[in-house]
């Protein structure tokens, strides 16, 4: 089966989601919400991986942190991957917990050398642990940080040298980072090498006038200039499983699934023309 | 210390106690500051629905700079809640408020506990009548019963909508009267109960690990008036202890 076009799942869409014929479908969740002993949602989720196939994306193993991934948390990782066997499992270039506080953010770092040793061992260690690939996840960025002694995508091709994990690449985040901290994103998304990209992730964001910057909401729909940087990404790489992400001002889920649509017409096409060469 | 800890340190520092001045450094904080409070108003939406969303807003936003999560699972965040708005002087005139918190407490633990399932109603069909003081029932994983000296329980039944999780606002006129909680699921839906003295009585009890007829005397000391008989069918039928394979059919 051709790579095709998933949808961030919301539990108000539970019914519309199981209903849903679209052909390739696939649902994203966000691991930390069903790590759970039991109950209804996980059930739910049950019912929904009976239907469909299932990424499960992370938000909280901190694998920016300086400290290893908390035990507990990976071994709940690890009961979800073993129950709900997902077809992809992603994390993020970013750091969430320090000295036993947890931030429900993705923060950022300087990326030194030191920081990218750090970095790869925690990834070693999840993959150990999961027994699987991983990919890795480009955050929206907010602030200028100095002492980089690396540019972000060098950052992340050099930890799948070392690890072996794959990229998640999030175009809404390289067009919010680019737009906040004065970057080119073409020439970003231009440098990612196209043999690591597992995934893609599409979303809209906010522009917050007061500080002048675009924030990575997820609560709109995907804005025009992601779409032209998704279809160059996919002209360049081929296509590669995208998902459409939502998590504020979440619309009916047909709404969603028109987004999902032309995402996957855009894979589609790509698709068939590199049958045909 | 390495530079990467350090500088984690100091950004930590700075979230959690950065001034409210404009600036990329507010992005982080919001985000993470509205992740905690977010899932406060989730776990605790009777609590919102009783203050109002702006005070609510400011609450969880004390709670969560004194009491920020520690895991990043946040669907049990906020076990200290109760305990924090009771020590709060402005929750003095609400003295319901923090027992009203701890009756959202456990109903989320009651939503979320592991998945077991119920003692059979003709489990205990077969039991001889020397059997009940040696018999010893588990309560099942998801039971969760508390004793309020408000009537929490029944501001918080007044808040539920037919709709699962959907709370309607609803006046505060209960009686003022102490009254305890009890939720379960047994299947996939949590119900939720009021517990009279007798019931919480024996109850506790059997959750100290009392067997069925002691339970049912300490009960009856206090309470000789009390249904015994029929307040333990009641327990069977609602599904409140945990199945013993043991017991189905051959005791």
């Amino acid at each position: 089966m051709p790579p095709s076009a998933g949808v961030g799942f919301k539990a108000v869409h539970f019914q519309d989601a199981l209903a849903s014929p679209a052909a390739g479908l696939w649902f994203e969740i966000h691991a930390e919400n069903y790590m759970l002993p039991g109950g209804p949602r996980l059930a739910m989720l049950e019912e929904l991986r009976a239907a469909r196939p299932l990424s499960l994306h992370g938000v909280g193993l901190s694998l920016a942190g300086v400290a290893r991934p908390d035990a507990g948390h990976l071994a709940e990782f690890k009961r979800l991957v073993d129950r709900f066997e997902p077809f992809l499992v992603s994390e993020h270039l970013a750091w969430s917990r320090i000295d036993g506080t947890c931030f429900p953010d993705l923060l950022p770092f300087p990326r030194t050398t030191e920081a990218l040793a750090c970095i790869a061992r925690n990834i070693d260690i999840v993959q150990q642990a999961l027994g699987r690939r991983i990919l890795i996840e480009n955050p929206a960025h907010y602030m200028a940080i100095d002492g980089h002694q690396w540019f972000e995508v060098d950052f992340l091709t050099e930890l799948v040298r070392r690890t072996g994990c794959g990229l998640l690449v999030d175009v809404n985040n390289v067009m919010v980072s680019a737009f906040n901290l004065g970057f080119d994103p073409r020439a970003w998304l231009a440098r990612v090498p196209a043999g690591a990209v597992g995934e893609v992730h599409l979303a809209g964001y906010t522009p917050d006038p007061e500080i002048r910057m675009l924030v990575d909401s997820h609560a709109a729909p995907v804005a025009a200039r992601v779409w032209s940087l998704f279809a160059d990404l996919v002209a360049r790489i081929g296509p590669r499983p995208t998902l459409i992400e939502r998590d504020g001002d979440i619309p009916p889920f047909t709404e969603l699934m028109a987004e999902r649509a032309r995402a996957a017409r855009l894979l589609n096409s790509r698709h068939l023309e590199e049958a045909h060469v | 210390m390495s530079e990467l800890a350090t500088f984690q340190r100091d950004f930590a520092k700075a979230i959690a106690h950065g001034t409210k001045e404009l600036g990329p450094l507010t992005v982080y904080r919001n985000t993470s500051l509205s992740g905690a409070v977010e899932a406060l108003g989730d776990n605790y939406p009777v609590v919102r629905a009783i203050l109002g969303r702006a005070m609510f807003e400011n609450v969880a936003g004390d709670y969560a700079l004194a009491q920020p999560p520690t895991s990043p699972v946040l669907a049990l965040y906020g076990r200290r809640f109760a305990d924090w708005i009771e020590a709060k002087t402005w929750s003095a005139t609400t003295p319901y408020l923090a027992d009203v918190a701890r009756i959202e407490r456990l109903h989320i633990e009651a939503l979320f506990a592991a998945d077991a399932p119920p003692l059979a109603p003709d489990a205990l069909a077969r039991i001889g009548p020397d059997a009940w003081s040696v018999t010893r029932l588990h309560l099942h994983p998801a039971v969760r019963f508390h004793w309020s000296p408000t009537p929490a329980m029944t501001i918080w039944l007044a808040h539920q909508s037919a709709t699962p999780g959907v709370i309607e606002p609803a006046p505060i006129e209960p009686d003022w009267r102490p009254e305890g909680a009890l939720f379960l699921r047994p299947h996939s839906t949590v119900e939720a109960r009021l517990l009279d003295a007798p019931a919480h009585k024996f109850l506790t009890a059997l959750r100290h690990g009392e067997s069925i007829g002691v339970a049912a005397l300490l009960t009856a000391e206090l309470h000789p008036q009390a249904d015994l008989g029929g307040l333990f069918q009641s327990f069977i039928q609602a599904g409140v202890f945990a199945a013993r394979p043991d017991l189905q059919g051959n005791v």
